[in-house]
């Protein structure tokens, strides 16, 4: 884009602003009668801005989710990524699908901002606690590992619902596996 | 040594001055300063929270600055100034984490609004980046414009006083030069 080509596309974007619905196109067809590289530029600039049209203080915030992003259908292991459940302080917590065993799985990633190795410890601590207790009210762990550099812990679903239905007051950041453990006491 | 609100102040006053020296010492004593502040709340970042640069480079002007002895250009100065190192912050972070972009951590900003009718615009900050980069090839006003609502959140009248331009001429700025990025970050996107 050159500056005499850009006032020209800002020119005619204010002009067509200053219009009302019905007589834009109109104006748009006027302005740019032998130019559709002109048109195109304007109307993809109108589109992008009304789109946000409330946007209007903008501030760049950085968004802190240090979710791995994980699309549904991704696979970790055997397991296929369905979604994703909850966010805390904690980590993520993903419903999946086991493929092997094929049933339903809640997997828990560690937060990668908390990956610092007492974090760490607590973490397989908590995995290790809650798969030695056995009890239907207790959530079983079927598996740990560790994904991109980020560990998790594979758990049963329903009970993390369960746990996090009984925890909903609290906040999620605290790992189902330590409500449990608390509950076992 | 540690820079004291009066050593910004007075860089400040020698820049005004004409002390082109003023302004490179302002900006090592800014980077320093908010590079410091970003790093400590990315530590302690939880998912859910988000590091608000716009409030640490309020905060470093609040901190920094002796607001009895200010005029007016070392206001818009300072934020020019401070807005500018914070983009390079963010961008730095970001280009650190290039792995995590694919992934889609890290290197994600939100372009955010007060009112939260609709859902804020979701943007790669490298992208943006990009793309204001372009922007300043063929209008540097712009740009700088982008650049302080977007990395300091600075009002249109306070960007448009930044920058020695008119409430009205900066709403228009505005409107052309958000038009014009969020284009291109829908393509960068698609």
């Amino acid at each position: 884009m050159t500056p005499e080509r850009w006032r020209q596309v800002t020119e005619v974007f204010h002009a067509v602003r200053a219009h009302e619905a019905p007589t834009r196109a109109r104006y748009l067809d006027e302005a740019c009668a032998n130019d559709p590289a002109l048109r195109a530029e304007v109307e993809a600039m109108l589109s992008a801005g009304a789109q946000s049209a409330r946007l209007n203080a903008d501030p760049v915030n950085m968004s802190a989710t240090r979710t791995p992003q994980l699309a549904s259908g991704a696979m970790i292991g055997p397991y296929r990524i369905e979604g994703l459940i909850g966010a805390g302080g904690m980590g993520e917590v993903f419903r999946a699908r086991d493929t092997k065993l094929n049933r339903p799985v809640a997997i828990k990633f560690l937060s990668d901002g908390l990956a610092d190795s007492r974090a760490s410890r607590r973490f397989q601590r908590e995995a290790q606690l809650a798969s030695s207790l056995n009890h239907p009210h207790i959530l079983t762990v079927h598996d740990a590992g560790e994904f991109e550099g980020r560990q998790y812990l594979v758990t049963g679903i329903r009970r993390w619902r369960h746990s996090q239905r009984l925890g909903a007051r609290r906040t999620t950041d605290m790992a189902p596996s330590r409500r449990v453990a608390r509950r076992g006491r | 040594m540690k820079p004291s609100g009066n050593d910004v102040t007075a860089l400040l006053h020698a820049w005004t001055a004409g002390d082109t020296d003023a302004r490179d010492r302002l900006m090592a004593v800014l980077y320093q300063e908010l590079r410091g502040r970003a790093a400590a709340q990315l530590r302690r970042e939880r998912p859910g929270h988000t590091l608000q640069p716009t409030a640490l480079v309020h905060e470093a002007y609040l901190r920094l600055v002796d607001q009895r002895r200010v005029v007016w250009q070392n206001r818009g100065q300072f934020f020019g100034v401070a807005c500018q190192i914070m983009r390079r912050i963010l961008v730095d972070h970001a280009r650190a984490h290039r792995m995590a972009k694919r992934s889609g951590q890290w290197a994600r900003v939100t372009l955010d609004e007060q009112v939260r009718a609709v859902p804020p615009v979701d943007v790669d900050v490298l992208d943006l980046d990009a793309a204001m980069t372009r922007l300043s090839a063929f209008d540097p006003r712009k740009s700088q414009l982008a650049e302080l609502r977007f990395f300091g959140g600075l009002s249109l009248e306070a960007a448009g006083d930044a920058l020695g331009i008119s409430l009205a001429t900066a709403e228009r700025d505005w409107q052309a030069a958000r038009a014009w990025l969020l284009k291109e970050l829908r393509g960068a996107r698609a």
